[in-house]
């Protein structure tokens, strides 16, 4: 045996896992060599701190199941807050609520837009399509507005956002949405029409523009909302 | 008695059925499904913390945390306790690369804290054991540590570490080597 083979087997050697015939061949090769029989010293105490190391367990604290408990919980709780800040934002853009007030502006814009992702060359279709919309509206009026889609087919994992500008907001009564500058959120377009519905108040007169954005693998269509907000 | 403890037994459902509920958000059948990893994981986590048991414990944590939070991408079929030990494994490595270097050791990690009562001169060797294990490459500690602390097979941590068997093996003569030599290098510590 040379002393490469030899040293491969030292740990075992030392612990004793060796079979006997194998036992046998280092041992004999120690006793003819002093490289290896300090090699072998070595290793006895590797395999001796080794084993004095393995034999302790530590126990965790007794708070560690409570803490994790707690911990957990708290994860917990922030998923589920996140799912229903998206829940939320969904259900306002699904049933825009009935608006108490008598004059409610219904501005539906039956704009088509060019989303015709099958059997396009995407090469030949623009990137960016833009359609504008302007409109005159009073001030501090809830607006209810509808976007409207036209798809050739149904496409899933669509990115929709829409914007608003300083000076309009969300028309609502959940104050956390009421606070957003911009709703963001992945859904689909249904073959032939989708119709986005959501409301918004202008707080002073002026002229705005709210960007309403689908996007899809590089495709993006921006809808313009201009405003031209009137009145005191 | 630990509350770890008073888990064991108590969950009649499988462990498929308590994956399902945990997926679903069940922290109850979540703890049933990892509490018998608790200690081997605490354990892992004082060997690669240099001793210290404030982080250990805190390190764990996260690492139960994270598979909880983790657990919607668990592919049913597939071994939980491998994938389990996979999050606990991953999330140790990267709380060595957020602590850098480990050649700047802060000495004060490796005061005894923990309420065990153990032989002075043990403790102190496994402190000094742990320091050396801080010298090695990660990839050969953590090896060294699964397999001849914790006694995980080749075959596992293959698993845990995602790579083939050869690896882990040649990894494991390699750490044993470099172990050997600082060990020896610092005998006097060991009672040599």
């Amino acid at each position: 045996m040379h002393c490469d083979e030899a040293k491969k087997r030292l740990v075992e050697y030392a612990r004793n896992e060796l079979s006997d015939a194998e036992r046998e061949k280092v041992q004999s090769h120690l006793n003819g060599c002093g490289e290896c029989s300090r090699e072998l010293e070595k290793v006895t105490l590797l395999v001796s701190v080794l084993s004095e190391e393995r034999n302790i367990t530590y126990e965790p604290p007794p708070a560690f199941g409570d803490e994790l408990h707690k911990r957990l919980a708290e994860a917990n709780l922030r998923d589920k807050k996140a799912e229903l800040r998206s829940e939320k934002k969904l259900y306002f853009l699904r049933l825009v609520p009935p608006l108490a007030l008598a004059a409610v502006l219904l501005l539906v814009f039956g704009v088509a837009l060019g989303f015709y992702l099958a059997g396009v060359n995407r090469a030949e279709q623009p990137l960016l399509d833009v359609s504008v919309t302007t409109a005159v509206v009073p001030v501090n009026h809830p607006l209810k507005m509808k976007i409207s889609y036209e798809s050739e087919t149904r496409l899933g994992d669509v990115s929709f956002s829409i914007e608003l500008p300083e000076g309009i907001i969300f028309e609502t009564d959940d104050a956390e949405i009421a606070a957003l500058k911009s709703l963001k959120w992945r859904g689909t377009l249904e073959k032939g029409k989708t119709v986005i519905p959501f409301a918004v108040r202008a707080i002073s007169p002026g002229d705005y523009k709210i960007i309403a954005r689908a996007e899809k693998e590089g495709l993006v269509h921006n809808h313009e909302i201009v405003l031209k907000v009137q009145g005191s | 008695m630990p509350y770890y403890n008073q888990m064991e037994g108590v969950s009649n459902r499988t462990e498929r059925e308590l994956i399902v509920a945990a997926k679903g958000g069940d922290i109850a059948a979540f703890e049933a499904l990892v509490v018998r990893h608790y200690k081997r994981a605490y354990n892992y986590a004082v060997r690669i913390s240099g001793g210290d048991k404030t982080l250990a414990f805190d390190i764990t944590q996260e690492a139960f945390v994270k598979a909880f939070v983790s657990i919607k991408t668990f592919k049913e079929g597939s071994p939980f306790s491998t994938w389990l030990w996979r999050i606990v494994y991953n999330t140790f490595i990267d709380f060595v690369r957020r602590e850098g270097d480990a050649e700047e050791l802060d000495e004060s990690r490796f005061s005894a804290s923990g309420g065990e009562e153990d032989n002075l001169i043990t403790k102190e060797r496994r402190e000094n054991l742990y320091k050396l294990l801080e010298k090695l490459p990660t990839e050969y500690r953590d090896v060294v540590i699964l397999i001849e602390i914790l006694g995980f097979s080749y075959e596992e941590v293959a698993e845990i570490v995602a790579a083939p068997l050869g690896t882990v093996k040649s990894r494991l003569f390699r750490a044993r080597n470099e172990l050997k030599e600082l060990i020896w290098l610092n005998r006097e510590l060991f009672g040599q």
